[in-house]
């Protein structure tokens, strides 16, 4: 039996990164795993500085779609991730919390029970991966951008996703680097309030990307995409610096591993074009 | 006999309890001011008015209304400081709490207004409309469903984020 989770799109993805999903939903079916499709609102991460309660509620009434279904909830992002995670711990944990937020979804005829799991896709894929499925080494230099909530608050989220993403670049045939500041935010998350502030931020990692050897950046997660990718040829202007480390998911460089054709792997949506770093392999 | 300069006056006797009632509020007594979180933080790095040792200290202190500033509100959420600080304050929860109690005041700075207008309204905070779709199915992805919208009126219903709604649009 092949194994299926329903799959959380968050609102970035579907939005404006579609390559992490086209090329996540290769990489599953290429692995033998299932995703299947809801109707779900934000995670609620917007409304937490706001309204911590309501960002609850947000999350419960996705966590409870999943329950409906029987389902565990797999993220691509890793905003939704940690906020999903650490929401549905929550409500398992507390009972007086779930019964208060149990209280509002029963007026949309739902109900938290706390029977699923929050997953992020780095997890549910690492242990598929092995020689075997690997048919295209890869070998490039990589600056990995594991991002904070993949990592953080770790008593909730942690599931060592910095060594899960090494493993996966070991087994494609690239080198992981080292380079400062890697745990450190991407900026994304200012963006918001003060664009300069986010890419700020952002161009202090792209630096010290560029100062350790990186020839390609592998992100996990849509907001770090967008600093690091998407941003990436305005903060060359606006800083003055010259970068041209292309960036791109862990879904896509491991697609191309696996011999999903370079093409379907939703590449081209990126900003920056990963094409010269694979040209030698391809 | 020489007059003590102060930088700060008292404002606000009752703040500390405000963010004391918020989850992981509680914590804050537990600061003892070591400043690991400030030297954990990227964006202090680059914004030294951000400061989350020194936002805990002002309210803690009640000096200077930390709710009428915008430093809170810079806080990236990366809990870097959650994770390094030795009294288990979790200064990014604190912030979390102070930025809740200045939103039930009203006091929200207009970009998270903003990029909550979509979420309050559909449900997300991008609309996926039929051209987003096209563009989904083009590259062979299913159509986003929009969510139906007195289901998430029924959902906010109550809370202060709905009242969010009645500060009308921009």
């Amino acid at each position: 039996m092949s194994e299926a989770y329903l799959y959380f799109p968050g609102c970035n993805i579907p939005y404006r990164e579609r390559g992490y999903e086209v090329s996540a939903r290769a990489v599953a079916e290429k692995l033998g795993i299932e995703l299947m499709d809801k109707p779900f609102t934000c995670c609620g991460i917007n409304v937490e500085p706001i309204d911590e309660f309501a960002s609850l509620l947000y999350s419960a009434r996705n966590i409870a779609i999943a329950e409906e279904e029987g389902m565990d909830l797999v993220t691509l992002c890793n905003g939704c991730y940690k906020t999903l995670k650490v929401a549905n711990e929550r409500l398992k944990n507390d009972e007086n919390l779930r019964n208060e937020v149990n209280k509002k979804l029963m007026i949309l005829g739902r109900e938290v029970k706390g029977d699923i799991e929050v997953k992020h896709f780095l997890d549910i894929i690492v242990d598929k991966i092995d020689d075997d499925v690997i048919v295209k080494k890869v070998k490039v230099r990589v600056a990995p951008h594991i991002g904070c909530h993949a990592q953080r608050p770790s008593e909730y989220v942690d599931f060592g996703a910095d060594i899960k993403i090494d493993r996966i670049l070991e087994l494609v045939g690239s080198t992981s680097l080292k380079y400062k500041d890697k745990d450190k935010c991407c900026g994304a998350p200012l963006l918001a309030l003060s664009e300069e502030m986010g890419m700020t931020i952002a161009n202090n990692k792209l630096t010290n990307m560029k100062e350790a050897g990186a020839e390609l950046i592998v992100t996990m997660c849509p907001f770090c995409q967008v600093s690091l990718d998407t941003l990436q040829v305005k903060i060359e202007s606006d800083f003055g610096e010259k970068y041209d480390i292309p960036s791109m998911y862990i879904t896509q460089i491991l697609g191309i591993a696996l011999g999903i054709p370079y093409e379907n792997l939703g590449i081209e949506e990126n900003k920056t074009n990963p094409e010269k770093v694979f040209k030698k392999d391809l | 006999m020489e007059v003590l300069q102060r930088t700060y006056r008292k404002v606000s006797g009752d703040l500390i309890k405000k963010i004391k009632a918020e989850p992981g509020g509680e914590a804050i007594s537990r600061c003892y001011q070591c400043g690991t979180c400030a030297a954990s933080c990227i964006v202090h790095t680059y914004r030294k008015d951000f400061n989350p040792r020194l936002i805990i200290r002002k309210a803690v202190l009640g000096v200077e209304n930390v709710l009428d500033s915008i430093e809170p509100w810079y806080c990236a959420v990366c809990y870097l400081c959650n994770e390094r600080c030795p009294r288990d304050v979790k200064p990014a929860t604190i912030l979390m709490a102070i930025k809740n109690v200045a939103a039930k005041e009203g006091k929200i700075p207009p970009a998270f207004k903003v990029i909550n207008e979509n979420v309050l309204e559909i449900g997300r905070l991008f609309d996926i409309d039929e051209f987003t779709n096209f563009l989904r199915e083009d590259l062979g992805l299913p159509a986003i469903e929009s969510i139906d919208k007195e289901e998430i009126n029924k959902l906010i219903s109550g809370t202060r984020f709905e009242k969010l709604k009645e500060g009308g649009k921009r």
